[in-house]
């Protein structure tokens, strides 16, 4: 595309996969990124998830050049990134709170990317890419004058323009509100299938990781506590953290007491469930945890057949019956394992008879049933 | 509601605007006076007014007419102009040293900016005076402008210090971060994002160092030597009898000032607001 | 001038999203010290060594019989004298820069609210009115209050035609003249840092203040006066500094009976042969008193930022 042909010499005109291997990167005495390793496949998009604090922003910070890891390599193909300055790295931000440079017009803003590589059309290739974003209107005006969501449309014109190798986003969309959100984020995805780039996307809004990206990471105090397809991470967690994380499950703390064909059997005092053997996560015997999705559970007036046995429990009391129109949501208490929510689909509305305080079984499919360690 | 307590209403509301711009008009009554002094036909001195042949324009027709006035005025100017010059470049290298950067005797560094701000006008005056006679004299350097100039860039070197690092300290280190995220070296960053945005700090803070410069008395005094700066005219010639004629200047570096500033604000608001 | 307003804030920067602000700060290095050089040697040159001569000046010996001339020395008597002879000019000092400190807070705060919360589109004007009387040569508005509060002025016949005072009496040459000068003097170094404080502060925190505390008092109290801290330290000391030093106001609007610090060392410099030991010795005894009193205020009342 002869893009960078101006570039200065200390360029590094990479291309390929994001490649992090053994990233660890420590303050002081507090490790904020430990001893991560994962690769972003080219072009895709590329979710990074996970609660306040628990280092997206550093590890984003560390692949953009704005920190240096303390141990390990950023690559990308086979060009050896680490050590490098930002403005080396065919890689650019989205900052977490835009930072538009606010002495700037929103063409200037744009154009700054161009002007700094020596291109010989920054103007036009700043007005091009706010038309992608749909700005081109707004382009005299200063940032202070924009709206929360044109300011981060800037932003994310700001690092395109600039046809990066990986675009980095940290938290984007966290400054809007929910509508604003969702619109953004089709935008967004629209966009990334557009030009085509590694997008690489922190958020700690599941929803917003699950729906636009390829891959998802979960990543807990520093570590990827797992990494895959979006609907394979709701499917089948690997971690408790997760389990939760990623949408809700019902849990039951027990140790493995042995296998029945297919299944492993956990057990917590009276009660036994089972799960598929493929469905544990990897480990020996020992402690284990049951989980099974709210959605895929259903409650019932009276004991369940032996037929159900290892996938039901019960009985138990119903704590709270709430009718949200598509579907209802029990919460039910059962002795020695804990408040477990149910939630079923409205298919058949004669059910709906069970009120506070009544003795209710809850069963599920043995199949959709998951197991991981403590 | 009564008229009585709408007006105890209306009152209550605006009580506060009201106490301001009583303070703001009690700003300006010196001022007020000293203008209307200018146009005083007075005998001797300027101190009672004159109602015969008042007002007159003509000390404003002949505002140099009093010996050495203008040349004092003059003299204030170019030390202030100098003074400032100096302080700025001084004090802004001084601000981006000690935010930017960590280094032994920093701490010291902050307490030897701050300590002159503390120290009373007379204090540096009489200091000042004791190492120019005692100490600098026999280089060669004697009472007079350039003694002047020195000790106004020590002691307005201190407030720009402070003014350029609050500007600093509030600017957004992400922008830099972006800057360099965006293909700018350290220099293009430094030239391209951080110093435009600490320009209006570095501006105020000039401002700052004229003014103080130029309508320091204490310290001039202490260090001028024969040389006159227009304070210094004015506070001497009080004892005779102050020229109509200061009145005048004074006055006219006031409406010089005020629309100096608005001319700048406005230029600073049509700048900040779109061009299309 | 607008800079004033600048010495008000504490630098806190603005709380943007996005976790910890990454810390600007460079490692020392070769340019750190290039920086620091010039204005650092300024400093050393034009304020410390003066400072170490005034010191020496101050310990000096007079040759006896020869006034006027003296000898380097590690004599105490300079200041013995200082603290004798001249203790009441010294408490006037503190007493009349206190006062005026005082006032001037009183004057200002309500300016530096109205402008911070209820000026509008009027508050460009208001800081211009605040700031414009500084151009017209302070020397020159001292002067003009001394015609405004003279004996023959509409001041003091206003006062004795409503009663107030007796026919005999007079605002200028008392003490009470002097603390209106310096409180004219000074009042806009009080404004400009209390407004640039109050401008920082969030007006919905304030109102929030307002529903919590429902008395406005009580809001004041708790929430706002706290958030302008900061301007008023920076404005109170920036108030009586000049203040506890100044002999202007004193020379112009006192007597004899009024003179304050600033004029004993003033007068001993250039009037009294032989009176440089103790006028630096005074001048000593005031720069030690004022840094102690800044310090201990400094540290009783927070924000190290102005250090
Ligand atoms: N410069 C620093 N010095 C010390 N600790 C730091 C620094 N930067 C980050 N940390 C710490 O590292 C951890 C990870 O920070 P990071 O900003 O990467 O979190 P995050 O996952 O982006 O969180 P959020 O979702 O809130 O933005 C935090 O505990 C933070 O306090
Ligand atoms: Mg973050």
């Amino acid at each position: 595309m002869g893009i960078f042909s101006k570039s200065s010499g200390a360029f590094r005109d990479a291309k390929g996969d994001l490649i992090l291997e053994n990233v660890t990167k420590s303050f002081a005495t507090f490790t904020a990124v430990d001893d991560l390793s994962l690769t972003v496949p080219r072009g895709s998009f590329f979710a990074l998830l996970g609660p306040s604090g628990c280092g997206k922003t550093t590890t984003l910070r560390m692949v953009a050049g704005l920190e240096q890891p303390t141990a390990g390599r950023i690559k990308i193909g086979s060009t050896d990134l680490t050590g490098s300055r930002p403005y080396e790295r065919p890689v650019n931000t989205v900052f977490q709170s835009y930072a538009l440079f606010p002495h700037l017009t929103v063409r200037d803003n744009v154009a700054f990317g161009p002007k700094r590589r020596g291109s010989a059309d920054p103007v036009g290739e700043a007005n091009t890419t706010l038309e992608l974003v749909q700005l081109s209107h707004l382009a005299d005006r200063k940032p202070t004058q924009l709206s929360g969501g044109q300011q981060q449309r800037v932003a994310v014109a700001r690092a395109l323009v600039n046809h990066p190798e990986v675009l980095l986003l940290d938290e984007p969309l966290g400054a809007l509100d929910l509508k604003l959100r969702r619109e953004m984020q089709v935008e967004l995805k629209r966009i990334q299938m557009e030009v085509g780039l590694t997008f690489v996307h922190v958020t700690h809004d599941q929803e917003e990781a699950m729906t636009m990206a390829d891959t998802v990471a979960v990543m807990n105090l520093g570590k990827i506590e797992q990494m895959g397809a979006p609907e394979v991470l709701y499917d089948l967690p690997r971690t408790k953290f997760v389990a939760n994380f990623l949408g809700q499950s019902n849990m039951l703390h027990g140790t493995v007491q042995g296998i029945d064909g297919d299944f492993t059997v956990i057990g917590a005092g009276d009660h036994k469930v089972k799960v598929r053997t493929s469905r544990m996560a990897p480990g020996e015997g020992g402690e284990a945890i049951f989980g099974i999705r709210p959605e895929k559970t259903r409650v019932h007036d009276e004991a369940p057949s032996a037929t159900l046995a290892g996938a039901s429990l019960g009985p138990g009391t119903l704590l709270d019956v709430s009718f949200t129109g598509v579907a209802t949501q029990y919460l039910v208490d059962v002795p020695g394992v804990g408040r477990w929510a149910v939630y079923e689909q409205n298919l058949d509305l004669d059910r709906i008879s069970n009120k506070p305080g009544d003795q209710v079984w809850i069963s599920w499919n043995p199949g959709h049933a998951f197991g991981v360690r403590s | 509601m009564t008229t009585g307590q709408k007006l105890r209403f209306w009152i209550s509301e605006r009580i506060v605007m009201i106490i301001a711009v009583a303070v703001l008009l009690y700003l300006f009554l010196p001022v007020a006076y000293t203008f209307a002094f200018s146009f005083n036909n007075y005998r001797k001195s300027n101190i009672a007014w004159n109602p015969e042949g008042s007002p007159t324009l003509k000390h404003w027709q002949d505002p140099c007419g009093v010996e050495g006035i203008c040349e004092s005025l003059g003299t204030s100017i170019r030390v202030g102009f100098i003074a400032t010059l100096a302080a700025t470049i001084l004090g802004t290298m001084l601000a981006f040293a000690l935010v930017r950067h960590k280094f032994k005797g920093r701490g010291a560094g902050n307490m030897l900016v701050f300590i002159p701000m503390a120290t009373p006008e007379i204090v540096l005056g009489a200091s000042l005076l004791t190492i120019f006679v005692q100490g600098f004299t026999r280089i060669g350097l004697k009472l007079g402008f350039w003694t002047i100039v020195l000790a106004h860039i020590m002691f307005c070197l201190s407030f720009v210090v402070v003014t350029v690092k609050a500007r600093l300290q509030s600017l957004d280190p992400r922008l830099e971060e972006a800057a360099e995220d965006l293909y700018a070296d350290a220099r293009s960053t430094f030239w391209r994002v951080t110093f435009p945005l600490v320009l209006p700090g570095i501006v105020s803070a000039a401002l700052l160092s004229f003014s103080l410069s130029f309508d320091d008395f204490i310290i001039t005094n202490f260090v001028s030597g024969n040389e006159s700066t227009f304070p210094k005219f004015v506070y001497v010639s009080y004892l005779r009898g102050i020229p109509a004629q200061a009145n005048v200047i004074g006055f006219s570096m006031f409406v010089i000032a005020v629309l100096l500033v608005v001319v700048g604000q406005v230029i600073g608001s049509r700048r900040r607001s779109p061009s299309s | 001038m607008t800079a004033l307003a600048h010495i008000g804030s504490t630098g806190a920067g603005a709380q943007t999203p996005g976790g910890p602000a990454p810390e600007p700060t460079k490692k020392g290095g070769i340019t750190a010290y290039l920086l620091l050089l010039p204005g650092v040697l300024w400093l050393l040159v034009f304020f410390v060594a003066p400072m170490a001569q005034l010191a020496a000046v101050s310990l000096q010996s007079q040759f006896p019989g020869y006034p006027g001339y003296y000898y380097r020395d590690v004599n105490f008597g300079s200041y013995v004298t200082a603290m004798t002879e001249y203790l009441p000019q010294f408490g006037r000092s503190l007493l009349f820069a206190g006062s005026a400190t005082l006032l001037a807070f009183v004057l200002a705060y309500p300016l530096a609210y109205a402008m911070a919360f209820k000026a509008g589109k009027w508050r460009g004007l208001m800081m211009i009115c605040v700031i414009a009387p500084f151009f017209t040569s302070f020397i020159l508005r001292t002067i003009a209050w001394r015609q405004i509060l003279a004996d023959e002025g509409p001041v003091v016949g206003a006062l004795k035609w409503l009663h107030v005072m007796p026919s005999s009496g007079r605002i200028t040459e008392t003490g009470f003249a002097v603390v209106a000068g310096l409180t004219y003097n000074f009042l806009p170094f009080m404004v400009l840092p209390i407004y640039a404080s109050l401008e920082r502060a969030d007006p919905k925190i304030i109102e929030a203040g307002g529903d919590l505390y429902a008395n406005g008092l009580t809001t004041f109290r708790r929430v706002t006066l706290p958030m302008s801290m900061p301007g008023v330290l920076a404005g109170t000391l920036l108030t009586f500094i000049p203040a506890a030093g100044d002999y202007v106001n004193a020379e112009l609007l006192g007597s004899d009976s009024t003179k304050m610090v600033g004029n004993v060392i003033e007068s001993q410099f250039f009037k009294v042969l032989g009176g440089f030991p103790v006028a630096a010795a005074l001048s000593f005894t005031l720069m030690a008193v004022i840094l102690a009193l800044v310090f201990v205020y400094v540290r009783r009342y927070g924000t190290e930022e102005l250090l």
